[in-house]
């Protein structure tokens, strides 16, 4: 499983520089603009970008058949994925609480708030971005990937017209720290319907 | 008696092909030919060993052990080299040692560092700058560093220039001077498996059509020119494959039953093969 995650990290390491350069420009951004929406949003993003990269590349060296030859199960190769997820998920976590502390437009408490939302957010999209990528491999799953980013957004509309009320500021409030416990959960179904599809894969 | 990998009624079916109750008995020690066509099953057959592709019936067992929960352990014990190089292609084998040592338990760092000195593998270099024969080498590095005791090959010299492949059947030949230790492998390099195998197995069309010795096979079929008149004189279940030509008939047959009137060559195992599957598919 290390040894998995290690060269997951190796195989990055280029991708890494990358993403370095894009966290620079938007907290650039967000610093003379005093606002880190933008930059959240990326830094959220990033835990699912980084997995599905990182699997890109086992399907593109056909990675997977090679290492089920050595001593690693299939469930080992599905959690290294997601440990991936999270691990960035975590850092993205503790970047946007201390950047938009420092950027010094919220509290302390609206920071932790906001920077949980995040997180949550970026582990629902990994919920539900991984089962697809391993079933139906990371081509097909991007498209997967694109209807699940525009689904919310398609959700409100439809409600809008619908002429439902939108829940109140204090319903909204409450529902931020259900979030968390509930994305984890989320997160836990998906590793475990991850793990059955991937037990059936034949190479 | 005890085998490193015995194969019992291996069946798998796709659609349009079968892989049909195939059994192999590789005895340790020895090294065993996997040969036929493209598209007979081989790689469908080392794919089931691997549990890659899950079986309809039949059984595999590794080095005495059949796929449960022990087959994490057994593949200590199982170094596997398929047809291409696996490994992500901006890694670097200084990077790769790093990774297999986290992931063999029993990696030997220094038995790695040896073969990639050994092979002229330079340690910095990308796997992506790497010749297709430096890439076979740098598997067949990784499968002979950790403590395997029966090697499984795909394809693993194919491509490959005669120097190189000569390189990679020393190093077979010496991983096999341990008794304890053995080798499955399938080519379509005939004269390298003649040269190196003590056992050969040959399917066609998904079916198993023998597995024996290499000198059993070699002693018992001879290649006979004859015409076909005479031909028809000897008895028709000792007659494996027949070529037409000008001049009469060229026929694989059993040794036991031509006599000293009769014009013989040697056949080869390429003969044997090609031979058989021109029997079977008439």
């Amino acid at each position: 499983m290390i040894g998995l995650f290690i060269k997951d990290l190796l195989n990055l390491k280029s991708q890494l520089r990358f993403i370095l350069l894009l966290l620079g420009v938007y907290g650039l951004i967000a610093i003379t603009n005093d606002n880190s929406a933008m930059l959240g949003a990326i830094i959220a993003i990033m835990g699912v970008m980084i997995p599905t990269t990182a699997l890109s590349y086992d399907e593109k060296a056909k990675w997977d058949k090679y290492a089920l030859s050595m001593p690693l199960s299939r469930t080992d190769l599905i959690l290294s994925k997601y440990l991936l997820g999270i691990a960035f998920s975590l850092v993205g976590f503790i970047l946007n609480f201390l950047i938009s502390l420092w950027i010094g437009f919220t509290s302390y408490k609206e920071s932790l708030i906001l920077s949980m939302l995040l997180l949550s957010a970026g582990l629902f999209f990994l919920s539900f971005v991984l089962p697809p990528m391993f079933k139906f491999g990371v081509e097909k799953g991007r498209i997967v990937m694109m209807l699940l980013i525009f689904s919310p957004t398609l959700f409100l509309l439809i409600l809008k017209n619908m002429n439902v009320k939108l829940p109140s500021a204090d319903l909204i409030e409450k529902f931020w720290y259900i979030l968390p416990a509930f994305s984890v959960l989320v997160l836990f179904a998906s590793i475990a319907l991850s793990v059955k599809i991937y037990s059936r894969k034949e190479f | 008696m005890e085998y490193a990998l015995e194969i019992k009624g291996l069946t798998k079916s796709y659609g349009d092909f079968v892989l049909d109750a195939v059994d192999i008995r590789l005895p340790g020690g020895c090294i065993m030919g996997f040969i036929g066509e493209n598209g007979a099953g081989k790689t469908t057959t080392i794919k089931l060993i691997l549990d890659l592709i899950f079986k309809d019936e039949g059984s595999v067992s590794i080095l005495g052990y059949e796929g449960d929960n022990t087959y994490k352990i057994v593949k200590e014990n199982i170094g596997v080299v398929l047809d291409e190089c696996n490994f992500p292609e901006v890694l670097n084998a200084k990077e790769i040692n790093m990774i297999m040592k986290r992931i063999y338990k029993t990696w030997d760092v220094n038995k790695f560092l040896g073969y990639l000195e050994r092979f002229n593998l330079n340690v910095k270099k990308q796997v992506k700058e790497y010749s297709r024969g430096m890439k076979m080498k740098l598997a067949i590095a990784v499968a002979l560093s950790h403590d395997s005791k029966i090697l499984i090959l795909d394809e693993a010299t194919s491509g490959l220039d005669p120097l190189v492949r000569e390189e990679i059947l020393d190093v077979f030949l010496e991983f096999i001077q341990d008794e304890s230790h053995s080798i499955f492998m399938s080519s379509h390099i005939i004269s390298d498996l003649e040269k190196v195998c003590d056992y050969i197995t040959l399917i066609h069309h998904g079916k198993l059509v023998f597995s024996a010795p290499k000198d059993d096979l070699i002693e018992k079929f001879v290649l006979l020119k004859c015409s076909e008149s005479e031909l028809a004189d000897l008895p028709p279940n000792a007659i494996y494959g027949i070529k037409k030509n000008s001049f009469g008939v060229e026929a694989l047959v059993e040794r036991r039953v031509v006599s000293d009137e009769h014009v013989v060559d040697r056949a080869n195992i390429e003969d044997i093969m090609i031979y058989h599957i021109k029997e079977v598919s008439a």
